[in-house]
């Protein structure tokens, strides 16, 4: 038996070494960037590593071969993310000045008492943000999961419902969005498209309500009210498709099971469903957060992009960036804390 | 007798259901149905106020005047499509290899630092990507990709949204199934491909939706000059803001053109879906 597991021991490490050879190469190609990242014994020829690996126990193999998998994203983001955050940050620390190339001198936290100051705007954009998200990530949430549950059930026009909900997505992201942020000109009228949609509903709502002899206040509520239905409905694609494949993966069995046993649909919802999906509240929640922060159109990110790129003021457009970042962090890390104990994971 | 209860309760549910989302489909569907009646309707009907829903004389002038447009370009008008194209395909699949390969082992193997890896995944899911922008460009530039397809390819590998949605996925999939493929002498790259990913089928094709739909839409930024590889985004705003107002029958026009195909790529990997979890072969 300990033969057998041997022999075929072997064989994954015979076609790892492919693998380990690939990511060898992108290794020296970025190695100007990580050297210090590289661990010493890996390095050495090819056929010294061959023998170290064959000789490394299966455990250990495996653990290295994973490590080797998440090197091209972890590569990725060395260079994607990690160098230019640190420049950030430094850009954040200095003043900088641009000339044909650039240069920065350290400026004694200039940049983040600046923005801190009496004066800035700065901090009321992020209570602003901090209080839609507050409202919007529940109540994305809730709707999402609502409609997922609908949309997962079996019934004609199915998948032309579920493309209906997944429209504005496509179209938030798509051409309306960039030409909106792109070219200025074009800007007014695709603007103008999607909230001409929006302004054309709560118009015609107006007169209708009016019409019915409704007073002007609950009017104006029922308008309210309209107005946030359309902000979340329209926020909720992405969370709806994903709760929709969490659904698709839960066992019929289980609910098979519940039929025997005569659950009714709220105790199938509650004690299958929900623990069910869990891990992709999880996730949705990460999502909104992460979805209403970068959301270019908020007002932090709309004065940070207004510092850079008119005052061309890097310095202290990126330290607005990390106390944003900072600030984003403590509340998702605090998410994570409190889910940690919430989340149900079917396999453990 | 139960029997017919039940099979009220049933037809109750699917009336609940429907008029439930008829209601929420709505408020979805009814500007972006607007927006795209606005494409067929002539010039002197488009800013008409109050806004009329339907077209009163619809027309296909907006798009014959779009395609007009496009065949006086520079480059060839073709060449903007291809580009699109391209870096649909090519950063959808690298966005989606470099997110599972990173997420299966996050997932199910054992390594020192995987749980730091896993940490950096989410910190920077919480970074949005335009702020980073010029620290970006100067490693670009650095690597010399400033300017090539490389612009638009390689960052896709870096997002982390992918990583994250496939590692928590995975995750579900019994430890037995893994071991077993263990057992039988499979190696890490075959288990990966022939049992995770099956597995998770809903959750990549999710992923292939957002990569596909983030790549199609892929502005031109400013880490490209040449004209000949820049996308249909970009080639699509230029050509309907030169004359802006005056040209907002045909901005509509591109508008409506640009949705058609995440569309139906999103039915169609939607629709797959659905037929994959009945052999996926997981069960409790």
């Amino acid at each position: 038996m300990a033969d057998v597991i041997n022999n075929e021991a072997v064989n994954p490490a015979e076609e790892n070494k492919e693998i380990i050879d690939q990511a060898e190469v992108k290794k020296v190609k970025v190695k100007k960037i990580k050297t210090k990242k590289d661990k010493p014994g890996k390095q050495p020829k090819a056929k010294k590593k061959e023998k170290r690996f064959s000789k490394m126990p299966y455990e250990k193999k495996q653990g290295f071969v994973g490590f080797m998998f998440t090197l091209p994203w972890l590569i990725g983001f060395f260079m994607f993310f990690f160098i230019p955050a640190i420049k950030s940050i430094n850009f954040s620390l200095s003043d900088v000045k641009i000339f044909e190339n650039y240069a920065t001198e350290w400026n004694n936290f200039y940049n983040y008492k600046y923005i801190f100051a009496s004066g800035s705007t700065y901090l009321q954009n992020l209570f602003s943000t901090l209080g839609d998200l507050a409202i919007n990530v529940p109540v994305i949430l809730i709707f999402s999961l609502f409609v997922a549950v609908l949309l997962n059930r079996k019934f004609i026009g199915r998948s032309v419902a579920r493309a209906v909900f997944f429209l504005p997505v496509i179209v938030t992201t798509g051409v309306v969005m960039t030409a909106f942020n792109g070219a200025s000109d074009t800007s007014a009228v695709f603007e103008g498209d999607v909230s001409n949609g929006i302004m054309f509903s709560t118009m015609n709502a107006t007169d209708v309500l009016n019409s019915l002899g409704l007073s002007e206040q609950i009017t104006k509520y029922l308008i309210l009210v309209s107005d946030r239905i359309f902000d979340v409905v329209w926020d909720s694609g992405i969370q709806i498709i994903l709760f929709l494949a969490a659904l698709q993966s839960i066992s019929p069995a289980l609910y098979e099971a519940c039929d025997v046993e005569g659950a009714t649909a709220w105790e199938k919802f509650w004690l299958i469903t929900f623990p069910s999906v869990s891990p992709i509240i999880l996730v949705n929640i990460v999502y909104t957060i992460v979805d209403t922060f970068s959301d270019p159109s908020n007002p932090v990110l709309a004065q940070i992009d207004g510092v850079i790129k008119n005052s061309f003021n890097y310095g202290v457009g990126a330290a607005m960036v990390w106390v944003y970042f900072v600030i984003i962090l403590a509340i998702i890390g605090l998410i994570f804390l409190i889910c940690k104990k919430l989340i149900f994971y079917s396999v453990d | 007798m139960s029997k017919l209860r039940r099979n009220k309760v049933a037809i109750a549910g699917d009336i609940t259901t429907y008029i439930l989302l008829l209601l929420y489909g709505a408020f979805m569907a009814l500007p972006l149905i607007y927006s795209v009646i606005q494409a067929f309707k002539p010039y002197n009907e488009l800013f008409i106020f109050p806004p009329r829903f339907f077209a009163r004389q619809p027309t296909l002038a907006n798009f014959s005047q779009l395609f007009d447009l496009t065949s006086s370009t520079w480059v060839p008008f073709s060449r903007y499509v291809f580009n699109t194209i391209l870096n649909t395909v090519v950063g959808t699949f690298l966005h989606i290899i470099a997110a599972a390969m990173c997420a299966y082992p996050l997932a199910k193997n054992n390594f020192p630092g995987k749980k730091f890896i896993f940490n950096i995944v989410v910190w920077s899911l919480l970074f949005s990507g335009g702020v980073l922008e010029i620290p970006v460009y100067l490693v670009m530039s650095y690597l010399g990709i400033i300017d090539t397809y490389f612009a638009y390819w390689l960052p896709e590998i870096a997002v982390a949204m992918g990583t994250f949605l496939l590692k928590q996925n995975m995750a579900e999939i019994p430890d037995a199934m893994i071991e077993a493929a263990r057992i039988d002498g499979a190696s890490e790259w075959k288990i990966l491909w022939r049992i995770a990913m099956p597995a998770v089928k809903p959750a990549w094709l999710t992923l292939a939706i957002f990569a596909f739909q983030r790549n199609w839409n892929a502005t031109s930024s400013s880490y490209i000059y040449t004209e000949t590889i820049k996308t249909l985004p970009t080639a699509l705003s230029q050509i309907t803001s030169t004359g802006s107002v005056a040209r907002a029958g045909e901005a509509y026009a591109a508008s409506v053109l640009m949705l058609v195909p995440p569309i139906i790529f999103f039915i169609l990997a939607q629709s797959s879906t659905v037929k994959t979890m009945a052999h996926a072969g997981i069960k409790g």
